[in-house]
């Protein structure tokens, strides 16, 4: 069930329940909500690489596509990769006898950024290489549209 | 501040908020006009806009006649009540009783209706649904431009609008209507109720109606033809979206006495959380039909109302995150539904069927999925699966396709469904209203490639 409540006196009287007010769904299991901002970060993400991909006057997808997939999927399981970080962050305050276990894992949770950063650079030299075939690509034969165009413009000279 | 004073304070807060937020939601037909004067070919801009004003005409008169008797009449029928008219028995107590109370204050002869200081609100609640009712049969207006008769349309629009849609309301959207009171239904921003009606109204109209000439060619295959005004649809999408900020907050309900806002079905919610939901469903749906579209900007712009219709039925339940999700998956699978369509052999010029058919089932089904459990009073059931399934079957089947299909094709039978062949191929500015949208400029007709001469200036004062 997705919702916090379960009789229409808690849904009525939710700013004196357990959830202070809040009456969304996963209101009393926060780490849904977080893996879903996760993967809407990742979908962010997706778009601003897609807005460098995607014209028109490219009508086969490239290798530079390709490589902008790879690269958009690496980003997307990195931020889902730190879900379980914030799990362990929301289950510590229920363990409070282990002390030490817990400061092991905050050093390990502030490590996976780094490790995002490492499965990133993982995507980079495709990116890199696809780039510089595209620039080799676009001097040595131009896309059918562009040939298009060019001889279009040609003819009002 | 006397007790009456503050009294009445409330009263005019409700009354004031109703009737700003229906002005506002005017814009959404300024925003149709635009958006489907610019989608159709410069022969037919006039006939498009013409055909969205006659809109408010036909479906604002006919919802005084009988809409809005018809959304208060409706909710017990068939299974916890007939239908409450004026000959429902006076003394009747109970659910009836309350039903005949706001029935007797719909008729036209109403006096409620009517400058009347005892009654503030009756008449502001109209006009929020009359602007409901005419959005609803806007979103036919533009699935079938180039080629309808205006009458074929008049009589559509007001079935749409007037009727169909309104029963749809009065059983989904409605604290007495069976969806809720029966299987628990919730579709806070008329996902099915309005854009599941629309949507698949037009559909069975499309299908009667047959394709443009010219939009497939010989083999089948789909032809593009391309908006006259992109830009002019542009503006007018953004100005739907202006209008959908108006027409969301219209469905909060805050009358004097309340504690809290309210859904009408009666559980709490807030006006914030939908001023950051709709934000965040057009921003998501734009990205999402940017994406899977790559980058056509007709899609895109249309990925914003993807995106809102996707999330409108739990609008007031879902988390920011969850928003974004469900608003990315609905426009991010809107264009391939549009494509569909088209390859099936139906023009339909705006995607409607798409955004507004597609998206409406996403968006009620959703809440089956999404938010489930969620009480909404003593013996009604909780949402779920079941409860949204069955609402959104009768919506678009029950109330939009067969109805659609249905008047479409008597219309089709009687010959009164479609302009002649010479009259399309000519554009319906020329042959409806004697007079082209831009007559400084020579039009390309398709079938000559020639240019057409510009029509004769009018003489000043000289009428045909």
């Amino acid at each position: 069930m997705s919702s916090p409540f379960s009789t229409i006196e808690e849904f009525n009287n939710a700013i004196d329940g357990p959830t202070e007010g809040a009456i969304y769904t996963f209101a009393d299991k926060p780490m849904l909500n977080n893996i879903a901002l996760l993967v809407a970060v990742g979908i962010f993400v997706w778009f601003i690489i897609k807005t460098y991909a995607t014209h028109a006057a490219r009508a086969e997808p490239s290798s530079l596509d390709n490589s902008l997939n790879r690269l958009s999927s690496v980003i997307v399981i990195g931020l889902l990769s730190l879900v379980a970080a914030d799990y362990r962050q929301a289950s510590r305050p229920e363990q409070p006898a282990q002390r030490q276990q817990t400061g092991v894992l905050q050093s390990s949770r502030r490590a996976a950024p780094l490790g995002l950063l490492g499965m990133i650079s993982m995507g980079l030299p495709p990116f890199r290489h696809a780039k510089i075939r595209h620039a080799k690509n676009r001097k040595g034969r131009q896309p059918a549209i562009t040939r298009k165009l060019s001889r279009r413009s040609s003819r009002y000279r | 501040m006397t007790p009456e004073s503050q009294e009445f304070l409330a009263t005019f807060v409700s009354e004031s908020y109703y009737y700003w937020a229906s002005v506002f939601m005017l814009l959404i037909h300024v925003g149709f006009l635009a958006y489907e004067g610019g989608a159709s070919r410069a022969k037919n801009v006039l006939a498009t806009m013409i055909k969205n004003l006659l809109t408010l005409s036909i479906v604002g008169l006919t919802f005084f006649f009988f809409g809005w008797w018809v959304y208060n009449a409706f909710p017990l029928f068939p299974f916890t009540g007939g239908v409450v008219g004026p000959w429902t028995d006076a003394s009747s107590e109970g659910v009836v009783g309350e039903v005949l109370g706001l029935v007797e204050a719909s008729y036209p002869w109403s006096p409620a209706l009517g400058p009347n200081v005892s009654d503030n609100l009756t008449g502001v609640f109209w006009f929020a649904f009359a602007l409901f009712a005419m959005t609803t049969a806007s979103i036919l207006s533009g699935a079938v431009i180039e080629r309808i008769k205006v009458g074929a349309y008049a009589v559509l629009a007001v079935v749409l609008g007037s009727f169909t849609w309104v029963v749809a309301a009065a059983w989904g959207w409605n604290p007495y209507g069976w969806f809720l009171t029966q299987f628990g239904y919730h579709d806070f921003g008329c996902s099915a109720v309005l854009h599941g009606v629309a949507g698949f109204f037009a559909l069975g109209v499309l299908i009667n109606l047959g394709p443009r000439i010219g939009k497939f060619d010989t083999a089948g295959r789909p032809r593009a033809i391309l908006p006259h005004n992109l830009p002019l649809t542009m503006v007018g999408l953004m100005l739907i979206f202006v209008g959908f900020y108006a027409f969301l907050a219209a469905c909060v309900i805050f009358v004097p006495g309340q504690t809290l806002e309210t859904t009408i079905y009666g559980t709490p919610m807030t006006l914030a959380s939908i001023g950051v939901s709709t934000t965040l469903a057009l921003c998501a749906g734009i990205v999402g039909a940017y994406i899977s579209s790559k980058a056509d900007p007709f899609y895109t712009i249309s990925g914003g109302l993807a995106g809102i219709i996707s999330v409108g039925a739990g609008l007031d339940l879902y988390s920011p995150a969850m928003v974004i999700l469900i608003a990315f998956i609905g426009a991010y699978t809107m264009p391939f539904v549009g494509n569909a369509v088209e390859k099936a052999g139906i023009d339909d010029a705006v995607g409607a069927f798409a955004v507004h058919g597609y998206c409406g089932v996403i968006g009620a089904m959703t809440v089956g999925v999404m938010a489930t459990g969620y009480p909404q009073g003593e013996g009604i059931p909780l949402t779920g699966f079941l409860g949204q399934l069955i609402g959104t079957l009768v919506c678009t089947i029950l109330l939009g396709f067969i109805p659609g299909y249905g008047v479409s094709f008597v219309l089709k039978k009687l010959n009164m469904l479609r302009v002649s062949p010479e009259e399309e191929i000519g554009g319906l500015d020329l042959s409806e209203y004697g007079m082209m949208g831009y007559p400084e400029y020579p039009l390309m007709p398709e079938a000559s490639q020639k240019p057409v001469p510009p029509a004769p200036a009018p003489q000043v004062g000289v009428r045909a």
